[in-house]
């Protein structure tokens, strides 16, 4: 051992020389866009109360404590996989807010690393400028700091276009692996998988025909392919042992494995009747139009799709529009599907410099000029006439004309992408860090208000001064309170009461009841309370909120209680 | 093994160090237990920079492959990338082991704690109550806290390592679950390095043929759980309730793992520094 020493000090010394060579030769701007989507996600993750989703979640993974896995259900369409995540990070870190949500915000991130690994299909700038969009985007930062499915969606459907890209481009196992893990991911994730294959499919063909129609380079056909039947076996055998192991409860609950095909007579129903989230026809590109201007780009880029000279660009325009199509025939529409709708746009929003410098042949500008025309009168006569309030008609008449100008020139395209970017940012720091409850935003979508704060602050800091609190007695009388049951899952003696129902005895230590059931609750009880008006989310009444005085007196100083009941005298 | 050779240094020299300050203190505090931890990370770093792994340079995952145009392998590489199958299955197995043992090790619902194996029953409640007596500030080395006289004979290092995490304020379970997982990552590994995938499994499976009667009733249970079969599962019954084990493993693997580099592989160097091997 003697000699081991130095030779110890001088591999030290060596790891450090070759750290330093490493950091200095490092190409830093994937780190910093990677770390600018880790901080605008990440910081003051808290802020906003759990969502009415985020609480059922929660939910979910308090049963998969007790029932020891994940009980699939298929008229809750949506997959397993979630579910285990959330509970290995509240295993690992806690039933709290920031380890319900921290494994979605990594998967955003995730989704940004993963945009930048398009690179060898769209071209280094392409996959940055698209990468760059996703970190800045409003919608990808505020569906990425709540606890829902969608950035799965997101992730793994990238995952498999990646795939079906570099299968056609490389032909190599690498991209196999990558289409069959995509495909299973996201039948792990939601059911609405299949619009995304479908899709997938479909802008297949129409790219055939579009090449017909406007010949691609010869480098755009397929490539030899390198992966054979074992690689394809392993890749299918893989996928089917995940979706088995996930959808069977860890191989408990067998009969889980039916929801697959079972969810779809639920999801069908859902989709064509919309239970009460029916939206327009034209909702996403409502959407578009007020929050995301680096995808309306990416959108109008596509207009020129037959120019798009590379064949991934080519492809994910077709597959970008045909998906929105898609999308926007389902009545059933929540917001934060948008993220799932719109990725491709951001390649095409990148990639609008292959198409510099744009020379339109005068019959194409003449064509150009006419539809503006045209969509100019319409949209005012949409305004005045019609009374239609939205801002899109209206940006893509002015966007448009921009772009094509812009495209003639790399230098004015580029100023034109970084002001929109720009514009992208100051929307997502505006909404996610100052507006992110308020419930005139529609990506605001029944999100829960911050007056749930009344309730739960008092409740969870007498918890931390003595965890003895946990047993308060609590009753929730009210409808659909969620989501409370998961912030107060730890509160063993709570009850929650819906309909005709009604706790006996009824006093506690705290009340939540909703507003046509104050009377008859005050009828019966006996304590003193001090009372506080609160509304759990939009579209429901608002309730009433009572601490027993005695308990609760810190939080109220200097005030008398706000009702007294018939045995407190 | 350098990620092994730190986990494992610094969960020994924090215990080591907690002890020790714990005597002299008089007990343990959140200083203490502060210090301690500090002073295993420092140690876990030092063991990770000199400790010298031979394995890692001459592994064949390692070899220099000829890469495409996209920077993916060739093809050339196909008959090997496979090969390594039954490995991640074993892996595989060993994870869901793991993640269903420790995670559900004790777990809350509505009033009461519960406890998943039946094996632990009796043996993660006085696990629980040395945990508790080392955080409260017992005089160390402690009276038994279950008997009226005598000193505490039981090896509680590994609860005693739970305390200082306990001190710095990582929930009880939480704590539980930490430490069951990242040792049964390091037994998963150190079982690789020293025995390969056949270790992996031989561990995992154990205890002749009372586990095939899965296949008569379909259920996934530990048949040899039954009273009537002396021969238990090794995993089950010592690995996840005899928590000295969680560390006892791990190390004992890397101390043969540095043997045999050492006197029967003709190391360049011992892997193990002096001080880490002590």
């Amino acid at each position: 051992m003697d000699g081991a020493a130095p030779a110890e000090f001088r591999s030290f010394q060596d790891q450090f020389k070759s750290w330093k060579a490493a950091l200095a030769t490092a190409d830093w701007t994937p780190w910093l866009i990677i770390a600018l989507a880790a901080a605008l996600r990440i910081l003051l993750l808290g802020i906003k109360p759990p969502h009415f989703d985020e609480g059922i979640n929660g939910w979910f993974v308090d049963q998969m404590v007790k029932n020891g896995y994940y009980k699939y259900d298929p008229t809750n369409y949506h997959g397993p996989l979630h579910f285990y995540v959330l509970f290995l990070s509240q295993t690992l870190f806690g039933r709290n807010l920031w380890a319900l949500r921290m494994p979605v915000v990594l998967m955003s991130v995730v989704c940004v690393w993963l945009t930048m690994k398009f690179e060898p299909l769209v071209g280094r700038p392409v996959a940055r400028w698209a990468a760059l969009a996703m970190a800045v985007s409003p919608g990808f930062v505020f569906y990425g700091r709540y606890s829902i499915h969608e950035v799965w969606l997101v992730f793994f459907s990238m995952l498999f276009v990646l795939g079906l890209l570099g299968l056609w481009r490389f032909g190599t196992s690498r991209y196999l692996w990558c289409a069959g893990m995509g495909l299973t991911g996201m039948i792990l994730t939601k059911e609405t998988y299949i619009i995304h294959v479908g899709c997938a499919a479909v802008a297949a063909a129409v790219c055939y025909v579009s090449n017909r129609l406007s010949p691609l380079p010869q480098e755009a056909r397929p490539s030899k392919q390198s992966w054979d039947w074992v690689d394809l076996a392993a890749v299918i055998a893989v996928g089917l042992a995940l979706i088995a192991f996930f959808y069977s409860g860890t191989f408990i609950h067998w009969s889980g494995l039916r929801g697959l095909y079972q969810s779809y007579a639920a999801w069908f129903a859902t989709g064509k009747d919309g239970h009460g989230h029916e939206k327009p026809l034209d909702y996403w590109i409502r959407l578009i139009g007020r929050y995301e201007l680096p995808i309306l780009i990416g959108l109008l880029t596509c207009l020129f799709c037959q120019r798009l000279k590379n064949i991934s660009l080519r492809y994910l325009a077709i597959y970008g529009v045909g998906t929105l199509i898609a999308y926007s025939i389902v009545k059933y529409k929540t917001p934060w599907c948008i993220i799932s709708i719109v990725w491709p746009f951001l390649f095409t929003f990148g990639g609008a410099i292959s198409l510099v410098p744009l020379r339109l042949r005068a019959k194409d500008s003449q064509i150009l000029i006419a539809g503006l025309v045209v969509a100019a009168a319409l949209t005012v006569w949409f305004a005045v006439e019609r009374e239609y309030q939205f801002v899109w008609p209206f940006l893509v008449v002015v966007a448009l004309p921009f772009l094509a100008v812009a495209l003639r020139n790399s230098t004015s395209l580029r100023a034109m992408q970084s002001v929109v970017l720009a514009v992208a940012f100051g929307w997502t720091i505006w909404l996610n860090f100052f507006r992110c409850t308020t419930d005139t935003e529609p990506y605001v979508y029944v999100q829960t208000y911050n007056d749930i704060f009344k309730l739960t602050r008092p409740l969870l800091t007498l918890a931390r001064r003595n965890p003895l609190n946990y047993t308060m007695t609590g009753h929730l009388i009210r409808n659909s309170s969620y989501p409370l049951p998961w912030i107060l899952g730890d509160f063993s003696r709570v009850g929650y009461y819906e309909h005709e129902t009604l706790p006996a005895p009824l006093d506690a230590d705290f009340l939540l009841v909703q507003g046509d059931r104050i009377k008859e609750v005050e009828e019966k009880l006996q304590k003193s309370y001090y009372t506080e008006p609160l509304t759990i989310r939009p579209y429901q009444d608002t309730s009433k909120v009572y601490f027993e005085a005695t308990r609760f007196k810190d939080f109220f100083p200097g005030r008398a209680p706000d009702f007294t009941g018939k045995g407190s005298g | 093994m350098k990620g092994l050779a730190a986990g494992l240094t610094f969960f020994n020299i924090a215990t080591v160090c907690g002890l020790l300050l714990g005597i002299f203190g008089g007990g343990l505090g959140r200083t203490t237990a502060t210090l301690s931890l500090l002073a295993g990370i420092v140690a876990g770093i030092a063991a990770f920079l000199q400790t010298y792994d031979p394995g890692s340079k001459t592994r064949p995952v390692a070899a220099a492959a000829p890469e495409a145009g996209d920077g993916t392998s060739a093809a050339p590489q196909k008959r090997t990338r496979y090969s390594q199958v039954f490995l991640w299955l074993a892996v595989a197995f060993f994870a869901l082991f793991a993640v269903r043992s420790f995670c559900w090790l004790l777990y809350i619902e509505g009033d009461e704690f519960k406890i998943q194996s039946p094996n632990n029953l009796g043996d993660l409640a006085l696990h629980i109550t040395y945990i508790r007596d080392f955080a409260n500030g017992t005089p160390l080395w402690p009276a038994n806290p279950i008997y009226p006289i005598g000193h505490l004979r039981y090896p509680a290092g590994t609860d005693l390592f739970n305390a200082l995490l306990s001190l710095v304020h990582l929930d009880l379970i939480l704590g539980l679950v930490w430490v069951g997982l990242a040792a049964s990552t390091a037994t998963c590994y150190a079982l690789f390095r020293w025995g390969g995938t056949f270790a992996i499994a031989g561990f995992l499976c154990n205890g002749g043929i009372a586990g095939f009667e899965f296949l008569s009733t379909g259920r996934f249970l530990d048949y040899q759980g039954d009273k009537t079969i002396a021969w238990k599962s090794l995993p089950l019954s010592m690995f996840v309730t005899q928590r000295g084990l969680l560390y006892a493993i791990p190390a004992g693997l890397l101390l043969l793992w540095q043997w045999r580099e050492r006197y029967f592989r003709n190391a360049r160097r011992a892997p193990l520094p002096f001080w880490v091997e002590v």
